[in-house]
């Protein structure tokens, strides 16, 4: 059995919400960059003596209650605590996160790191205690304590024959496995360095030069991009693995940025012996000088003596296809370069096989990673153009093949890429952002975070249109500025001087709230998008001077949040039942079929309607109409509209409808079918009829009907 | 024999008398036996919500325990109705002490005790999912050659409340109108609230809606519009032409009841299919 360097690493986690476990894997795929062979394992896996069998152990674990370990790391703490096993061969380092807000800041992280230093095991880096906002601090030491861990020299292991020969079966879970064979270990040794050069005119290559780079460490290398610009032409021969992403300019020329390099190299032809390269030049074979700066890069690189470990890939318009393939063969030619320039080749199948598993960690512990549709969906795509310059609207079709998993911001991105690049939209960040609305087979989703195979019909047609409700700038871009203007105006924002409430020993004001208040409160305010929220309701569309469920509910939750001041709630009721306030929404019906949202949306208006209606007496009509319809049903347990509309209408609304032609409609015969023609002739005589055929006049009691009446006594006695 | 408790909802033994003219003849043909509930009373309409959420809650809960007193589900020719009634039982779930006390008041000023067993139809979808298109159209003795506009309205398009048809997309009515021997004419605005509840309180927007509706329908080839709801059938018909003068549009267009046009393709009220077809022919399209 051959010896190879043993690099293996494990990173364990403690987790109670899964913050830590999250940093471990990332912690883990880290570690390729460093050469070591990491593997991920749950506290509460483990029993005490797994820690002696870990050369190098990193610690992440986070701090509950107050100063507790989380749920799975109890037993381990405690049995550690109670066989005191002996960790001197063992070399860690942790990270513990929380929150400084408690006493007992990272207590957890902290309780660990003295016990392992306790039991005998080597701190190779300091422990690193993380706030709320741990991202950062995290990044930071997880470089430190890698490279420290990957300069730990814990001897050899031995690796069995059939691992050494049967390469790709061996590296097939590299991180997890951590058993390379002899010959990719020893290749992962020493220098790992990658230049990747960009020359770019318009940031395409420089995006492709950071891609590259992200796929680099899945191959054991440590890559850094250098923007052409001000590199020192001295150092090129300093790189032995190079790798150069350019585009051309112009009529064969270097992109601007290229350009004092290009001069620099041919005015001193630096040798580049010893240099290993490979270059992916992008063109436009539109031009005769197709590819001309990745060309002259190329032949330069092989006159001054540097080695080609594949050859120039031209790429077209249509870059990324033929990008894909470059890197793909690029890279692992050119990870097999060991630390003294020499071009392993005999490795290579074992390098792409290793390179290709990256993403394949094996993650201990009961944590199963989330399912991912794969599914490819191909999709008739119908979606609303407008351009504003010709004042043209109508609608593009395009036929798509994404993954089911894909967003519609992804496919959007993809049409906006390869058929049209003048297609307009909001792009959000992936989580859901506000403003990156549209409407999508009738739905109102935010683009970003809404999976294609969500929202496609069985017959695989997605019609795709901008919000309603706003003005369109172009395709599916519409413009928020009188929403936001109508939102400033609204002042939906925390007024609550003098402030009420409890006092802290500090002095300092808390406002308090009941805890069913507060739940109220917290559901009413759980919307995700306002914008999304405006369009929801129909009569936004035709109404310009309403404006809307997204305004009016984020001052009904001002209102019913008992920090606010009584000042300012009475400033918004009277917004609230003002002629742009919410009786100026024609169905609440058109809101509540959205989802949670939509029903959350139209109960707080039902209830600012409530609100108001009790604080005006049912004055006017809308008080009016709900009084009348309510005094009817209870009257006979059916609604009489013949009282409704007198009452509602009275003698001007009711002439007006006959002047209308309401009336008349029924009357000449050129209204519904059917009906006793004697309702059509009391319309002649009897005009309090609004809509066509005249209703009864007195209706008949239902059956029980003092059962009714008891319903309205126990409840509302106001009819 | 199919057995449903029916209600007809606030209008339709009002200014509607034409659905409650069709409802009873076309279940006969189908062999859906339609039990009257005589005690049940309006159920708010959405109105009475305004001023008190609980009262409506109470005479919605009070209609659907009368069906389950007789072991039957409910079935409304309204949209309206039918999303009022999902809405209330749907609130009454996600409650449950609410629901216990509000149980407890109507057991004590009623007699009958609401346990949410009792399912609420809109007979479009009990025509397509449990009666089935097939029967329907073997039914049919005179097909309605006509482009017909369905309209849904928003009050039963919701998630859980149209059955298993899409709530943003549906195709029941476009379904059963090609059952019927129809043509469905396709048009954006099906779903579009026509502004039912505000008729009376807030006349631009409401003409607005109600003209938008009819112009994309007719728009798009319609010659007649059929209503799923009750209420917006009447906005429809009645206020076309008050609605397209204020706004300017060209709105007039025959409007039916989903219960008139099946009844007349079964073979009722010949002289009324009559009448439609004429006024097709002189105002539609």
């Amino acid at each position: 059995m051959p010896e190879v360097a043993d690099r293996n690493l494990t990173i364990y986690f403690g987790s109670q919400t899964g913050n830590a476990e999250e940093l471990a894997s990332k912690t883990a795929k880290l570690a390729k960059k460093f050469n070591l062979s990491a593997k991920v394992v749950d506290l509460g896996d483990i029993i005490p003596e797994d820690f002696t069998s870990s050369k190098r152990a990193l610690i992440i674990t986070s701090t509950w209650g107050e100063g507790e370990m989380p749920d799975n790391s109890e037993s381990i703490w405690a049995a550690t605590c109670e066989s005191n096993p002996n960790l001197s061969t063992v070399n860690f380092s942790i990270c513990a996160i929380g929150d400084t807000s408690y006493d007992e800041f990272c207590k957890a992280g902290l309780d660990w790191d003295e016990k392992f230093k306790q039991l005998g095991a080597n701190r190779v880096h300091e422990i690193q205690l993380c706030d709320v906002e741990y991202e950062p601090e995290w990044e930071t030491w997880a470089n430190s304590a890698l490279q420290a861990m990957s300069d730990v020299d814990t001897g050899t292991v031995m690796v069995e024959e059939s691992e050494a020969t049967s390469q790709v079966e061996t590296v097939s879970a590299p991180v997890a496995s951590g058993s390379a064979s002899a010959g990719l270990s020893s290749l992962f040794e020493g220098d790992r360095s990658l230049a990747i050069l960009f020359g770019s005119q318009t940031g395409n290559a420089a995006a492709l030069a950071e891609k590259t780079a992200k796929m680099a460490a899945d191959y054991g290398l440590i890559p850094t991009v250098y923007d052409m610009d001000g590199f020192d032409a001295a150092t090129l021969a300093t790189h032995k693995r190079t790798l150069i992403i350019t585009s051309t300019w112009g009529e064969g020329e270097m992109p601007d940025n290229a350009e004092s390099l290009w001069q620099a190299v041919n005015s001193n032809s630096p040798s580049l012996s010893g240099v290993n390269f490979s270059i992916c030049a992008i063109g436009d074979t539109a031009y005769d000088e197709f590819c001309k700066a990745g060309t002259d890069w190329d032949e330069k690189y092989e006159s001054l003596g540097a080695s080609r470990v594949h050859q120039i890939q031209l790429c077209d318009v249509d870059f990324e296809p033929p990008f894909v393939t470059w890197v793909a063969q690029a890279l692992p030619k050119i990870a097999c370069v060991d630390s003294s320039g020499t071009l392993q080749i005999e490795l290579l199948d074992e390098m792409i096989a290793y390179g290709s598993s990256g993403d394949d960690e094996v993650v201990s512990g009961d944590f199963a990673p989330g399912v991912v549709d794969e599914t490819e969906l191909t999709v008739t795509v119908e979606l609303f153009r407008y351009c504003p310059s010709a004042a043209e609207s109508g609608w593009d079709t395009i036929v798509c093949s994404l993954p089911a998993n894909a967003s519609i911001q992804d496919m959007l991105l993809a049409i906006k890429n390869d058929v049209d690049g003048s297609l307009t939209f909001r792009m959000g960040d992936g989580s859901g952002t506000a403003s990156c609305g549209i409407r999508i087979n009738g739905r109102l989703v935010l683009a970003d975070t809404t999976s294609i195979g969500s929202v496609t019909k069985a017959d695989g047609r997605l019609k795709i249109e901008p919000l309603s409700g706003y003005p369109v700038i172009r395709d599916l871009m519409v413009d928020y500025s009188k929403f936001e203007e109508n939102r400033m105006k609204a002042k939906p924002w925390m007024q609550s001087n003098p402030r009420e409430g409890e006092y802290l020993l500090n002095g300092m004001a808390v406002g308090t709230m009941s805890k069913e208040q507060a739940s109220k409160l917290h559901s009413s305010s759980d919307i995700k998008s306002y914008y999304l929220l405006h369009s929801m309701s129909d009569t936004v569309t035709y109404d310009s001077k309403y404006e809307g469920p997204g305004i009016h509910l984020q001052r009904w939750n001002r209102v019913i949040d008992p920090r606010s001041s009584e000042k300012f709630k009475t400033s918004l009721i009277d917004s609230l039942n003002s002629s742009t306030g919410v009786w100026g929404e024609a169905d609440l019906a058109s809101i509540a079929r959205y989802g949670k949202e939509g029903k959350t949306a139209s109960s707080g208006l039902n209830d600012v309607r409530s609100y108001i209606l009790n604080q005006t007496n049912y004055r006017g009509p809308h008080g009016r109409l709900v009084k009348w319809y309510g005094r009817s049903v209870k009257w006979t347990g059916k609604l009489n509209e013949t009282t409704l509309y007198r009452q509602v209408l009275g003698p001007i609304g009711l002439l007006g409808n006959i002047f209308d032609g309401v009336s008349a409609r029924m009357v000449l015969g050129f209204t519904r079918t059917g009906g006793p023609p004697i309702r059509s002739l009391q319309a002649l005589v009897l005009p309090p009829s609004g809509i066509g055929k005249i209703p009864n006049m007195f209706n008949s009691k239902v059956k029980n009907h003092h059962q009714v009446v008891g319903l309205f006594n126990e409840i509302d006695q106001r009819f | 024999m199919p057995k449903i408790a029916y209600y007809p909802g606030n209008v339709a033994r009002a200014a509607s008398m034409e659905v409650e003219d069709c409802i009873q003849p076309l279940c006969k043909t189908l062999g859906i036996d339609l039990i009257e509930l005589p005690e049940a009373t309006s159920d708010g309409g959405n109105i009475i919500k305004q001023a008190s959420t609980k009262l409506q809650h109470a005479l919605v809960a009070r209609n659907l325990a009368l069906a389950e007193e007789k072991g039957l589900d409910i079935m409304t020719t309204c949209a309206t109705s039918h999303g009022i009634m999902k809405d209330t039982m749907q609130d009454l779930k996600d409650d449950p002490v609410y629901s216990a006390q509000l149980n407890n008041l109507i057991a004590r000023s009623t007699g009958v005790e609401y346990r949410g067993e009792a399912e609420s139809w809109h007979l479009l979808h009990y025509l397509v999912e449990e009666i089935g298109l097939d029967k329907v159209n073997d039914a049919v003795i005179n097909p309605i050659d006509l482009n017909i506009a369905p309209y849904y309205g928003p009050n039963m398009q919701r998630e859980g409340f149209c059955a298993q048809d899409d709530p943003f997309m549906p195709s029941y009515l476009e379904q059963l109108i090609t059952a019927l021997g129809g043509r469905p004419v396709n048009y954006d605005l099906k779903c579009q609230s026509v502004g039912a509840p505000s008729l009376l309180t807030l006349e631009k927007p409401v003409m607005s809606l109600i003209s938008s509706v009819i112009s994309d329908a007719k728009s798009n080839g319609a010659d007649i519009i059929v209503s799923a709801c009750t209420v917006s059938h009447s906005n429809l018909d009645s206020y076309q032409s008050k609605a397209g003068r204020k706004t300017g549009k060209n709105t007039s267009i025959p409007v039916i009841h989903l219960a008139e046009l099946v009844a007349f393709a079964l073979g009722h009220f010949p002289d009324r299919l009559a009448q439609l077809r004429t006024r097709a022919i002189l105002i539609g399209g």
